[in-house]
């Protein structure tokens, strides 16, 4: 473990607790739903191991019942999965490591989670390594995404339903949580009320999670418009 | 479907899943990549998370609920202003969860 800031790294488990509160319920979601789409609990299992992606895993769930063609399924995964482009691109930037592996082992573990808290991180200023820090956050997002899917699997129809307990608001909290602080300035006001409208709107319009990446692209875009060199920075 | 096909269908959708994590992380980096792209990539966090809460808070039936006895645009209003006043993340999360049954309760 010597080429990793050991310190940067349990920093990012540490920040990323909160987050795994609100990432747990929803793993637990996915193994129940899971089983009920006909799923063993190693299937269910493997899917988070392998995949790791909460969006591309429920949908695909509806897909493996109905007998869909594996290819429909991929494809299916590739386009919800293609904000992961512009999420590496960005954090790509904030990681000044070199070594081929350990980047290897942070792309396993940037999901939206790891990555909103990493940017968050970022942002306030603390900046030793990025990569650590990600691999931290992602492994605690990752951990409870997995460990949650089993135990949904498992013991799924005994728990009754996340939504009597609040659980499934959990994560918009999170998100939220992490929102706030990054709007700095009016910019970032203006980016976050483009990504709303346009994240509704094609939400309504377009099926699947084609919003997720239209929303993105339109706002960062306004962002870029109207920022002055330094902002945002 | 059977056992093997569904596995080795999530073995696919993971390798298609690691490749768009990895593409700009492991491979390309951004060298020469245009300076509006750059200037854009600043504000995909704010973006990004703002598009993925957005309808859970204003359409989480699917259907667009704005209106005052809407619990999840209530209860993610009131959690932006925790949000902002706390500026803590543990007490967001928390306070989340208990505002929404709060207001579920209230509305119901």
């Amino acid at each position: 473990m010597g080429i990793f800031n050991k310190k940067e790294m349990v920093r990012g488990v540490v920040d990323s607790l909160p987050i795994v509160v609100s990432v747990f319920p929803f793993g637990i979601i996915f193994g129940v739903l899971a089983i009920k789409s006909g799923l063993t609990i190693f299937e269910a299992s493997f899917s988070s191991l392998v995949v790791s992606s909460g969006a591309a895993q429920f949908c695909s769930l509806p897909l493996f019942a109905a007998g869909v063609s594996p290819w429909t399924i991929i494809g299916t995964t590739l386009i919800i999965n293609l904000r992961h482009l512009i999420l590496g691109a960005s954090i790509s930037r904030k990681i000044k490591e070199e070594e081929i592996l350990p980047r290897a082992a942070a792309a396993y573990l940037l999901f939206d989670e790891s990555f909103a808290v990493t940017s968050a991180w970022w942002d306030s200023g603390k900046r030793e390594s990025a990569r650590d820090y990600l691999i931290g956050s992602g492994f605690a997002a990752w951990a409870a995404w997995n460990i949650a899917t089993v135990f949904g699997a498992i013991f799924g129809n005994v728990l009754g339903d996340p939504k009597r307990l609040g659980l499934d608001f959990a994560v918009a909290a999170g998100f939220i949580g992490l929102i706030v602080p990054m709007v700095k300035g009016r910019v970032e006001l203006l980016v976050l009320l483009v990504a709303i409208v346009a994240s509704i709107l094609s939400y309504r319009i377009i099926p699947g999670n084609w919003y997720i990446l239209i929303a993105t692209l339109a706002a960062s875009g306004v962002g870029a418009i109207f920022a002055r060199d330094g902002d945002g920075d | 479907m059977n056992h093997v096909t569904i596995l080795l269908t999530m073995v696919g959708m993971g390798i298609v899943t690691y490749l768009t994590r990895a593409f700009f992380l492991v491979g390309k980096r951004d060298e020469g990549m245009p300076r509006f792209v750059v200037r854009a990539l600043k504000f995909v966090p704010v973006a990004v998370l703002s598009a993925i809460v957005a309808p859970m808070v204003a359409a989480p039936e699917g259907r667009l609920a704005l209106t005052y006895d809407s619990p999840y645009l209530i209860a993610g209003l009131l959690t932006f202003f925790v949000a902002y006043i706390s500026k803590n993340l543990i007490v967001t999360v928390f306070s989340g969860i208990a505002l929404i049954l709060i207001v579920k309760f209230i509305i119901g």
